[in-house]
């Protein structure tokens, strides 16, 4: 009975609090997705909401397919994915064609190789293309053969499911079944904590996640940054997209034209990915 | 006056009842959800969920590796919390002075409240950074370490289990042992452990329940990479996952089948802990006729 109180009281002190903010009617908007997109829609939200106190953004992760269901479905307004939309999102939503999602593409992501700090002081800076794939297959297990140091390569990479794995593996052609990990990791955050941790392990996790404790490689002699990335001349580029189901209207529309002005170029700046050219 | 009390036990009744099946609901709503999410991938892939192949872009969706990942790591979280686990339980029921209970029994219950992303958290900082130079391996991402974090996070389930284990263990009993000159040690693997042996094996399958369900520790510290080491037995290879750690690190972003097939490991997941769960009742059920016997 305790417990039924405290849930009626706390139930009633929230009531009464949002009573006291809402007195006006909101517009409500909701967007989920990709964890990618993730920190440029939640700090453009914050500052949308500053701009227009009668709308109110919620954000939400999960992932790119659930980004791309929720629109579809009705549940998100806006579904946010890193990668395009695929008529098998959509297999099990009846009535919702893969033409009635329109993409808004807002920012450009470049995905960095890392290598253990410990492998680039021992003089590895540089990958071609070849070389990486190589590394993913299993043809190339040492790092003498990159000119480092006679050790055994610890190949990280990202869990079959994830928007990332599958763009890695599109961009390098990579098949699925050749392709032997070490480890697989469901975040870019463990990427770089297994590569971080290790003295002879190579990842690739996204352009914002670069530091000095797991520096990138050139890959094809070409540094991953803004510059290169905005103008395409770095391999490895993808683009960051916000779905919605037919045109945007409305605050959906207010949103969107906000992310694209030079306000919410500047907060995908900021947040570590490429503005659009 | 008597109408007024028989409508209020009546009232107070229902609202029992109302809370005792809202829970049966629960149960009965996720088994339903569970089978139903799982039917497509068990009618793609049929008995095929048991290879080894999970190949997302070609649809196969063989959860093999996980199945014998999950067993191996238990396995091996076993043998470790086992033997310490009924070691500590029989020294803190039997050996320590009561001071040192007092202390040292709520130590170790709290061990068994800490959430299981912290033990992940020392994991993944501290123990695969150890073990990889330690060992000399390509990484600590190993089944080794998942035994590691799941034996220390099942030792207190056992430890405090067994405790009460022992401690129901009739004090006539322990006393006429005592009294005919055996020893301590005599007393406690001749009387002690063979009396309370149904308790301690309940307190065993509970904490190998854990090891078997447990995620965020585990999902932390494995290779989570869908392939058996080889050879099988090898724990120090970088490599596999357990059916838990397989449903965490893709339910973010699986799409279509290869989403119903993590429903359809989540099944078999369910299948093993209810068996272990039933089997551990069982046991509670065969002490407790023992001790009203005799």
């Amino acid at each position: 009975m305790r417990v039924l109180g405290l849930f009626v009281s706390i139930t009633l002190i929230a009531t009464f609090f949002s009573g006291c903010t809402q007195n006006t009617a909101k517009t409500k908007i909701s967007l989920g997705g990709s964890t990618t997109v993730q920190p440029i829609a939640d700090s453009a939200a914050a500052a949308f909401m500053k701009l227009h106190t009668n709308i109110t953004v919620q954000v939400y992760g999960g992932g790119s397919s659930v980004g791309i269901k929720g629109v579809a479905k009705g549940t998100y307004d806006i579904g946010d994915a890193s990668r395009s939309a695929v008529a098998d999102d959509l297999k099990d939503i009846s009535g919702v064609t893969i033409d009635q999602l329109i993409p808004h593409k807002i920012a450009l992501d470049g995905i960095a190789i890392i290598v253990s700090k410990h492998i680039y002081d021992a003089g590895v800076t540089n990958i071609s293309k070849a070389q990486l794939k190589g590394i993913y297959n299993h043809t190339i297990t040492n790092w003498k053969t990159l000119g480092g140091p006679d050790a055994t390569i610890f190949v990280v990479g990202r869990d079959t499911s994830s928007g990332t794995y599958v763009s890695f593996n599109d961009m390098l052609k990579l098949n699925e079944t050749t392709q032997i990990l070490d480890k697989s990791s469901s975040e870019n955050a463990q990427v770089k904590a297994a590569v971080g941790g290790a003295n002879n392990a190579i990842g690739y996790v996204g352009l914002g996640f670069v530091d000095s404790t797991t520096p990138a490689l050139k890959l094809n002699g070409i540094l991953p940054s803004i510059a290169t990335i905005s103008n395409n001349t770095y391999p490895l580029s993808r683009s960051l997209i916000l779905y919605t189901k037919g045109e945007a209207t409305g605050a959906v529309k207010m949103f969107i034209d906000f992310v694209l002005s030079p306000d919410g170029q500047a907060i995908v700046e900021q947040e570590e990915f490429v503005p659009l050219p | 006056m008597l109408l007024s009390r028989k409508i209020k036990e009546t009232i107070i009744k229902n609202i029992f009842f109302i809370s005792a099946a809202f829970s049966i609901f629960i149960i009965l709503f996720i088994f339903y959800f569970l089978f139903v999410q799982a039917f497509p991938a068990f009618q793609h892939v049929g008995f095929g969920i048991f290879s080894t192949d999970w190949v997302v872009s070609e649809g196969k969706y063989g959860i093999g590796a996980a199945i014998y990942g999950t067993i191996i790591v238990t396995l091996g979280a076993m043998i470790i919390a086992i033997p310490l686990g009924i070691a500590g339980a029989i020294f803190l029921s039997e050996l320590a002075p009561s001071y040192l209970r007092t202390i040292l029994k709520p130590l170790i219950e709290l061990l068994a409240g800490v959430p299981s992303i912290v033990f992940g958290f020392i994991g993944i900082v501290i123990l695969v950074n150890y073990l990889q130079p330690t060992f000399g391996l390509l990484s600590g991402y190993t089944f080794l370490a998942g035994s590691l974090i799941l034996g220390i996070m099942a030792i207190p389930i056992i430890v405090s289990m067994s405790d009460d284990a022992i401690k129901a263990v009739p004090r006539e009993l322990k006393e006429a042992s005592l009294a005919v000159g055996a020893t301590k040690w005599q007393t406690i693997k001749k009387i002690i452990i063979p009396t309370s042996i149904s308790g301690i094996s309940a307190a065993v399958i509970l904490g190998i329940g854990r090891a078997v369900g447990e995620t965020m520790a585990v999902s932390l510290v494995l290779a989570n990479t869908m392939k058996i080491p080889v050879p099988p037995w090898n724990i120090f290879q970088s490599t596999g996952s357990t059916i838990t750690s397989l449903i965490f690190t893709h339910t973010g972003e699986a799409t279509g089948l290869a989403t119903n097939a993590l429903f359809a490991s989540a099944v078999i997941l369910f299948i093993i802990v209810a068996i272990m769960s039933i089997a551990s009742n069982i046991l509670k059920e065969h002490i407790q006729k023992k001790f009203k016997g005799g």
